[in-house]
């Protein structure tokens, strides 16, 4: 019995030794520590798709970065969790990163309410974040210095649609949205830009972002009979509410569904299929469009995802974040955090955008890159304005579904 | 006597924890305290007086957003707003006991579970008021040892309060509602007043540690602060430690949450699923928790209190 | 607000509360026979708008045939989860069969999220309406409702003529009774617990149709099919049926004035309201 504990106590110290002996040289041999950078990002939950989208983008520029001899001569590393599309979860998971994982860097979440909260976390220890998931203008409304966004502002982003439907003669407009950070703040903006167009609101309805009959809310919309009907939320209520719309046989003259529209599977059979023709919503950016590098960045893209046909903007985003990130720290040649933070306030560069990327130095707000309007045809999405990128003409009035297929 | 310098050691050794730790482990300790305190709430209704809550993370969201909008409203210091919060919870609990404490065993249960679904909607819902679903940001906090305190302290009570129920007369009348409620009224017990005082104490701790909760995680949205699985949590780590003992929402939620802690940021759904079998595997092998084990060693003098 | 609107309302909410009343049929029949609360059945209906989904997806196999698949199978499973682990508490206090019908569903919901994550998922089976004057009854929503109405009969009978149906109703009045009687209890929990599980998948099913199929989808179904036995008066057939046309109409006609956000509250409201006010339910008897 002894011996054995002996020879267990002698097997243990040589192990420790060796160990130790291992951990010693390691730092001899390796050229450089990677760099780590800290993700916390909705890999499950109701923005997964998008998460995992602006996942690949910071995959795709850490495969560009790393292949050019990294960040600094650093190979770049990702650590990367699932906030599960929770704001709590994502801060803390932000907290996790900065104080046990000890990372170098943080890039930003997906969503405006998970950078709402995860931004607490990262300004206190002030880590710069780009955060290429949140286009609302909540999240930089409190001063913070450390917080930078990459998308545009929605607030305006209807600007191209609501124009185009101005010249066609549309006057009244309903709007139902799920009561979300992201959607409550597009109605905001259409509201206020209703008002400087001419336009009549006939109404702004609320659901709780759970629900799935939209029964009575549509019925209203039916009875005030509008010339556009507005439905803002996520993929899924946007999905769920446009069918529902054909069902109920709500005939607006025009049917804008964002977020829900934006996203390829929209048009596709497993989406709304045929009835997505007409609806239009807005983009920040599409694999056909004409920007610099975009057509090799799209071409990369499909090279490295053979098996998944997904695309959209998320992607773009995030391999910007990267892209940021990569430009501030080679400006500075350091990874000194405040340094890197003023760097990225001044920043001025064409990007895979329309546009280009520009921030106020003040609220990190995203200034320069501007948004384009799209509407469904034939089961494409058609560029329809602003009317220099264009790649079709906006087709109104939609015609009653009575009248379809 | 033994015993007495051992705790008062334990408590000394838990007040110079955050003076050699850092801010990680620091935040651990904090959110064990927190757990042990909602377990123990969960324990007083659902452990003593038997009547099982679902959503008992109401009052804990109730809490957190009393707390917060306190804050940013009125600038209120967080200690008197959570404190404040916790009475607020305990004043929702009044109508909301009054009316169901009346109606026996699964009707409680569900409407719980419900009137957290509710509170969830109004407050993504009243966005004047709450923020709605962009929820509420606080002020960056930067020193988090005053809240450890904080919630330590609240711990404590719980567990002293739980330790009294162990004991006191008050404590019996309630094991005789969870026992048999009929025979207690019978022989002249006020079930209803028993019941709704028990109640209105396992109120109120969830929603003073919701204010301090909210405080320490800086952001709060309805559907973090009333999500199911708080709920969840609170009858996991109570069952586990053993209902209706002092000792086992504490011993129940420090393992649980070690266990989680260690786990869970590598799957983050497979806590969940673990949870939810664990519920199971709990009630159909050990429906006394741990301290059934060590009570059934004889390794700790057997209160009355413990169900056999 | 116009009439045809109120109609429109109404008729809205009589399709969608006969799929409540299948719903709530089995959720009544198990609290009824074996006093057992069960909180996973909405997970039944989750499985069930799943096992539509798959068939659908992968044969294009179409959702009223389904059915046919959906109830067997999700009847194995409730007698599973019966034999397996309700049957071992069902002789306890109440607190614990409670417990572990919240564990399970629990767990079924997270293995729902693990295997099939959170997404989504719809069925673009019937869509558009068949129109009457000025009134619109979409497709899916009239088929769903017809099939529960039917389905829900069919239960009805079996309960009041089957052998079976009166062993299982004898045994919901007394036990002890239905015990002395040669009825075998234990078998008729296990029957009782799959038959309602195979209502929940197959209602499942019909909101496959409707809704959007996610994992988490159970929890809102469970609130309201608690609200229609509530209402009906608990372990009680036909109340169920009531009280799951009455809450239908009450959401849809009380959502078109409270709009959107008000829309979801009124079940609870209800809930609320018939706990202060009747809490025997409409159809159900004084005594406790």
């Amino acid at each position: 019995m002894r011996a054995h504990v002996k020879r267990g106590l002698c097997l243990l110290v040589g192990l420790a030794f060796a160990l130790g002996v291992v951990l010693a040289a390691a730092p001899a041999r390796a050229e450089k520590k990677p760099l780590v950078i800290g993700v916390a990002i909705a890999l499950t939950g109701k923005v997964s798709k998008s998460g995992k989208l602006t996942l690949r983008g910071y995959e795709m520029w850490q495969r560009d970065v790393n292949a050019k001899g990294g960040l600094l001569g650093r190979k770049v590393k990702f650590k990367v969790y699932d906030d599960e599309s929770n704001p709590t979860t994502g801060a803390k998971l932000v907290e996790r990163l900065i104080n046990r994982d000890k990372v170098d860097m943080i890039f930003g979440p997906f969503s405006s309410p998970v950078t709402y909260a995860t931004s607490t976390v990262t300004e206190k220890y002030r880590y710069p974040m780009i955060a290429g998931g949140s286009s609302s203008s909540k999240p930089f409304s409190r001063g913070y210095k450390y917080l930078f966004q990459v998308m545009r502002v929605n607030n305006h982003a209807l600007l191209g649609n609501l124009s185009l439907l101005k010249e066609k003669g549309a006057k009244t407009i309903a709007i139902i949205h799920s009561a979300s950070i992201y959607p409550a703040s597009l109605a905001k903006g259409v509201v206020k830009l209703s008002k400087e167009l001419g336009f009549k609101v006939l109404s702004v309805d609320k659901y709780p972002p759970k629900t799935t009959d939209f029964t009575s809310l549509l019925l209203k919309a039916k009875g005030m009979n509008p010339d556009v009907l507005c439905l803002f939320g996520y993929y899924p209520d946007g999905l769920a509410i446009s069918k529902q719309v054909k069902e109920l046989d709500v005939n607006p003259r025009h049917l804008n569904v964002m977020l829900g529209a934006s996203y390829d599977e929209y048009g596709s059979k497993k989406g709304a299929g045929q009835d997505a023709n007409y609806v239009s919503g807005y983009t920040g950016w599409e694999p056909f469009m004409d920007t610099p590098g975009n057509k090799e960045f799209v071409k990369k893209y499909f090279d490295q995802y053979k098996d998944e046909r997904l695309m959209d903007s998320h992607v773009a985003y995030g391999y910007l974040v990267g892209e940021v990130m990569q430009r501030a720290v080679n400006q500075v040649g350091s990874f000194d955090r405040d340094k890197i933070r003023d760097a990225i306030a001044a920043m001025k560069f064409s990007s895979l955008m329309p546009g280009q990327f520009r921030v106020d130095p003040k609220t990190g707000m995203q200034l320069g890159h501007e948004w384009a309007a799209f509407q469904w045809q034939n089961g494409k999405k058609v560029i329809v304005w602003p009317k220099n990128v264009a790649t079709g003409e906006f087709v109104y009035p939609t015609p009653r579904w009575r009248e379809r297929n | 006597m033994r015993k007495f310098a051992l705790l008062i050691a334990a408590l000394a050794a838990l007040c110079l924890y955050p003076v050699f730790m850092g801010p990680y482990f620091i935040s651990m300790a904090l959110l064990i305290f927190m757990y042990i305190s909602l377990a123990g709430s969960w324990n007083i209704i659902s452990g003593f007086a038997g009547y099982i809550s679902l959503g008992h993370a109401v009052f804990f969201g109730f809490g957190a957003y009393l707390t917060a909008l306190q804050i940013t409203n009125w600038g209120t210091h967080w200690l008197p707003a959570s404190l404040l919060a916790g009475l607020g919870a305990s004043l929702l609990a009044v109508p909301v006991g009054a009316l169901c404490l009346r109606l026996r065993g699964p009707f409680f249960a569900i409407f719980m579970l419900g009137l957290n679904e509710l509170m969830a909607i109004i407050a993504s819902v009243f966005d004047e008021i709450t923020g709605g679903a962009e929820g509420i940001s606080l002020p960056i906090l930067r020193q988090i040892i005053p809240l450890y305190f904080a919630m330590g302290l609240t711990a404590l009570s719980v567990f002293l309060v739980m330790s009294w129920l162990e004991s006191s007369r008050f404590g019996l009348r309630l094991l005789s509602i969870r026992e048999d409620e009929t025979a207690a009224d019978t022989l002249g017990t006020n079930t209803t007043l028993y019941k709704l005082i028990a109640f209105i104490m396992s109120a109120f701790f969830p929603g003073v540690v919701g204010g301090f909760y909210a405080r320490y995680i800086t952001y709060i949205d309805p559907e973090t602060v009333f999500n199911i699985l708080f709920s969840v949590q609170m009858v996991l780590m109570c069952i586990l430690g053993g209902r209706g003992t002092a000792w086992g929402p504490v011993i129940g939620a420090t393992a649980l949450y070690l266990i989680l802690e260690f786990t869970w940021a590598n799957f983050p759904h497979f806590h969940k699923l673990a949870s939810g079998t664990l519920i199971v595997l709990i009630i159909l092998y050990a429906p006394r928790g741990i301290m059934g084990f060590i009570y059934g060693r004889g390794l700790a003098q057997l209160r009355p209190s413990f169900r056999n | 607000m116009m009439p045809t609107m109120l109609t429109q309302a109404v008729i809205s909410g009589l399709l969608m509360g006969a799929v409540y009343a299948l719903l709530a049929l089995g959720l009544t029949m198990v609290f009824g026979v074996m006093h057992v609360i069960n909180i996973s059945h909405g997970e039944m209906l989750m499985l069930g708008a799943y096992v539509s989904f798959w068939l659908f997806h992968q044969f294009g196999l179409s959702p009223l045939l389904a059915i046919l698949a959906a109830a067997p199978l999700m009847f194995a499973v409730g007698a599973l989860i019966e034999k397996g682990i309700v049957d071992k508490i069902v002789e306890d206090i109440e607190t614990n069969s409670l417990l572990v019908t919240f564990g399970i569903s629990i767990c079924i919901v997270n293995i729902g999220i693990w295997l099939w994550t959170t997404d989504f998922k719809a069925i673009p089976y019937l869509s558009g309406s068949w129109f009457y004057g000025s009134l619109v009854f979409p497709k899916p929503r009239v088929v769903a409702a017809v099939l529960a109405f039917a389905l829900t009969a069919l239960v009805y009978f079996f309960l009041k003529y089957s052998r079976l149906g009166k062993a299982i109703r004898a045994t919901a009045g007394s036990h002890d009774l239905a015990a002395t009687c040669g009825i075998y209890v234990k078998r008729i929990y296990f029957i009782t617990f799959g038959l309602a599980s195979a209502m929940g998948g197959a209602a499942g099913v019909l909101a496959s149709i409707m809704f959007a199929i996610y994992p988490e989808m159970g929890e809102s179904f469970l609130m309201r099919s608690f609200t229609v036995i509530v209402l009906g008066g608990m372990g009680h057939v036909v109340g169920a049926m009531l009280g799951g046309m009455i809450l239908g109409v009450a959401e849809g006609v009380g959502s078109l004035y409270l709009s959107g956000e008000g829309g979801g509250a009124i079940s609870f409201a209800i809930l609320l309201l018939i706990l202060i006010f009747r809490p025997t339910g409409l159809m159900g008897r004084r005594a406790e």
